[in-house]
């Protein structure tokens, strides 16, 4: 479904990504961790688009069709969805108001006829109870003065409006409480489905015991360097990261892991 | 051409028409006119250094030259249909109309106005002996008499001068004591086709009674797009004590027009105030309102909008008085400029020395839509008293980049997401509008004006 090869990506002069290979199959789940500044969230706004970051090197192709080449809004009508680490507030815009003009351009691209105002409503309620979100937001202007908790259910509650094919999740668990957690997880599994995959970018092995990745791995300074099931992530909460700078001091050592869960996960 | 060939025609403007003006049922205002004129041949328009127009000119104004209309000129015809497509409100609501500066009673709808709510032609008002209003009528406020009448006449008080020489016509508006007039009046000034470019000067006296209270809905639109002409309007606004008076102006003029208009506001103790400016449309927009706040504990709102595409320049330039002790003053004016057009923000707040416990806060915003758009903003206080609280703040900035990325990645196009957070800048504003009525009236209107949401 989407195969990143060779991504390199900078901000300016600093170079973030440094070669990034990735193969991720309908149907599965991944789960991306990695140190602070490692460059999660990097390839998770370059995937979605953010022109922010400048591709200096490498291809992303999604669905067998070049994704580099896409605006934000036609990777959204293609079906990714980025649920943002840090979600932007937006005074003015009305949380409905702009759900409904993204969910009608989302069906417009397929194919499918405009949802009417109480079709949309009914819709709304249905998801907005799924994720525990308070429906009283849902008149507030986009995020504008949420907690840190609601913007991140938010990210979900959209999620599950928009049945993305594709889904990255930036650090959705952070700042949860245990039921959000539970909620948001909810949310993520009832959307797997063989059609679908998500990337889901996260500190905590926690997580990833609600919402059980098929591949874990590991970035460090813009380069994967170890994949492996989902007991990855488990060695990780045990051993921290320490160990990666002997990883990225002996580039050669980590390569063989890299190499050999790259051809795992391509299955 | 230098300020005083500018001012040239005017002068003859005056000679020509002085005969037809007078109004000889109220004789005091001939000489209030001729001293007008005197003190504009004196002072000329401002030059390019005077401080009160610095980032306006004149001549940029002026353009080619505007001619006051001749006397006895026959009343263009009007479609019911442009009437009713200028209006802000509906159809039941009170309306006086204006057709090049020239009053339509047989367009106007003045049959449903309330008990002791008064909205008529002013000029109609004079020539029927209008002694009442001689007190109320081009007179200093307190504010510049503390500051020293009498002073000479000033180059930035020559369109007002102008006004008062060559005005026909305009609205008297009046509200008794204790009248609470609930449902909103509206104003229509609208402009014809013209053979040449025409300068109309129309003057307005708004008398809001103790206690009273009342909402109006001023518009000015011209009929035919492309018509040059200029409109120097002057409007006098008197707020009683204990009254509440609510004021929108738009300005939606086309884009041949220049318009010029001062507001000249009192407000007498306890007395609450808010005043909007929507400045949608023209090819120069200038508009200044000055506010003395004579008497304690009063509330005033000054708002404003102002849209601009094109080359169009927009210039508000407001000036607060704090006169008297324990008022507050609220001044939010947004601009959102596209193309090469330019927004003006001038906002004085002078304090003065008996004015303790003043609040007052200003904000300018302006958002740019493209490169080739200016904004120049100017916050100024000069402050006198030692008790006060005065706050200002000003911004220049574009659509927030990570606000449209959200957006978009969500599937809204970009044109969709640059209209959304445009409207979002917009709309805040209109928050301070407690009639959801005319809260949605005028966020239609302004959101009809915003320019087409492309890439810039
Ligand atoms: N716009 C930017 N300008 C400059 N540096 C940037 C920019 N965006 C990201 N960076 C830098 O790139 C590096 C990677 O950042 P990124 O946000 O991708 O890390 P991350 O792995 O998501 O970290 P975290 O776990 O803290 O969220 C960091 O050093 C960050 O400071
Ligand atoms: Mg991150």
């Amino acid at each position: 479904m989407l195969e990143i090869k060779g991504l390199k990506a900078r901000v300016e002069d600093k170079e973030i990504l440094r070669g990034i290979d990735l193969a991720i199959r309908a149907g599965e789940v991944h789960a991306l961790m990695g140190p602070n500044g490692s460059g999660k969230s990097t390839l998770a706004n370059v995937l979605a688009g953010r022109e922010d970051f400048e591709v200096t090197a490498g291809t992303v192709t999604y669905d067998g069709a070049d994704l580099l080449a896409c605006s934000p809004e036609e990777r959204a009508r293609k079906g990714i969805f980025l649920a943002f680490q840090y979600p932007v507030e937006i005074p003015g815009v009305n949380n409905t108001y702009f759900l409904k003009a993204a969910l009608n351009a989302l069906r417009e691209a397929r194919g499918e006829p405009e949802l009417d105002s109480v079709d949309f409503l009914q819709l709304v309620r249905e998801r907005v109870k799924l994720v525990g979100l308070d429906e009283t937001l849902l008149q507030r202007p986009v995020n504008a003065g949420f907690s840190g908790g609601e913007k991140k259910r938010n990210e979900i509650f959209q999620m599950a409006v928009l049945e993305p094919r594709f889904a990255i999740l930036d650090e959705t668990d952070s700042g949860l409480d245990i039921d959000a957690l539970r909620s948001v997880a909810d949310g993520v599994n009832r959307l797997r489905s063989p059609a679908r995959a998500m990337l889901v970018v996260t500190h905590y092995e926690r997580l990833l015991e609600y919402i059980v990745p098929d591949f874990v791995h590991v970035l460090h300074q813009g380069r994967i360097v170890r994949s492996g099931g989902k007991e990855l992530a488990r060695e990780l909460e045990e051993r921290g990261y320490a160990w990666l700078d002997g990883a990225s001091r002996n580039g050669r050592s980590a390569a063989p892991a890299e190499k050999s869960a790259a051809r795992k996960s391509k299955g | 051409m230098g300020a005083n060939t500018l001012a040239e025609p005017f002068i003859e403007d005056f000679a020509r028409a002085e005969s037809a003006l007078r109004a000889p049922a109220s004789p005091w205002l001939h000489p209030v006119r001729k001293a007008a004129v005197s003190r504009f041949r004196e002072s000329g328009f401002p030059g390019r250094r005077d401080e009160e127009w610095l980032y306006t000119s004149v001549a940029r104004v002026l353009g080619a030259g505007f001619r006051s209309t001749p006397a006895g000129a026959p009343p263009p015809a009007v479609a019911a249909g442009a009437v009713a497509r200028a209006r802000l409100l509906g159809a039941e609501a009170p309306l006086i109309v204006f057709v090049n500066g020239a009053f339509r009673r047989e367009l106007s709808r003045l049959e449903a106005l309330p008990d002791g709510v008064v909205l008529e032609s002013l000029g109609a008002a004079l020539a029927a002996g209008g002694g009442r209003l001689e007190p109320r009528f081009a007179r200093r406020l307190l504010a510049e008499e503390r500051l020293g009448a009498g002073a000479p006449p000033r180059a930035d008080e020559a369109f007002a001068a102008l006004n008062t020489a060559l005005f026909e016509d305009g609205v008297l508006f009046e509200t008794a004591p204790k009248r609470r007039a609930e449902r909103p009046v509206e104003i229509l000034y609208l402009t014809a086709g013209v053979a040449q470019p025409a300068a109309i000067h129309p003057r307005n006296l708004f008398v809001i009674g103790a206690e009273s209270r009342a909402t109006l809905v001023e518009t000015y639109a011209s009929i035919d797009a492309g018509a040059a002409h200029l409109t120097n309007a002057l409007t006098e606004v008197w707020i009683e004590p204990g009254a509440s008076f609510e004021h929108y102006k738009i300005a939606r003029e086309g884009p041949a027009a220049a318009h010029v208009a001062a507001q000249r506001t009192r407000q007498g103790a306890r007395s609450s105030y808010a005043t909007w400016f929507v400045a949608l449309g023209g090819r120069v927009v200038r508009n200044e309102i000055t506010l003395s706040i004579e008497g304690e504990e009063c509330e005033s709102g000054l708002f404003g909008i102002y849209v601009a595409t094109g080359e169009r320049h927009v210039d508000n330039h407001t000036l607060i008085h704090h006169v008297a002790p324990r008022c507050h003053s609220r001044e939010i004016y947004k601009g959102i400029l596209a193309d090469r057009a330019t927004g003006v923000f001038s906002g004085k707040i002078h304090v003065h020395q008996d004015a303790q416990k003043t609040d007052a806060k200003q904000s300018n915003d302006n958002l740019l839509l493209s490169d080739g758009a200016t904004a120049n903003t100017r916050p100024r206080l000069e402050i006198y008293a030692d008790d006060v609280r005065c706050t200002h703040g000003a911004t220049v900035g574009q659509l927030d980049a990570a606000a449209l990325f959200y957006l978009r990645s969500r599937g809204l196009s970009l044109a969709e997401a640059r209209e959304l957070l445009t409207r979002a800048f917009a709309d805040e504003l209109f928050l301070q509008i407690e009639s959801l009525e005319l809260r949605a009236r005028l966020e239609g209107l302004v959101h009809a004006s915003l320019p087409a949401a492309g890439a810039p």
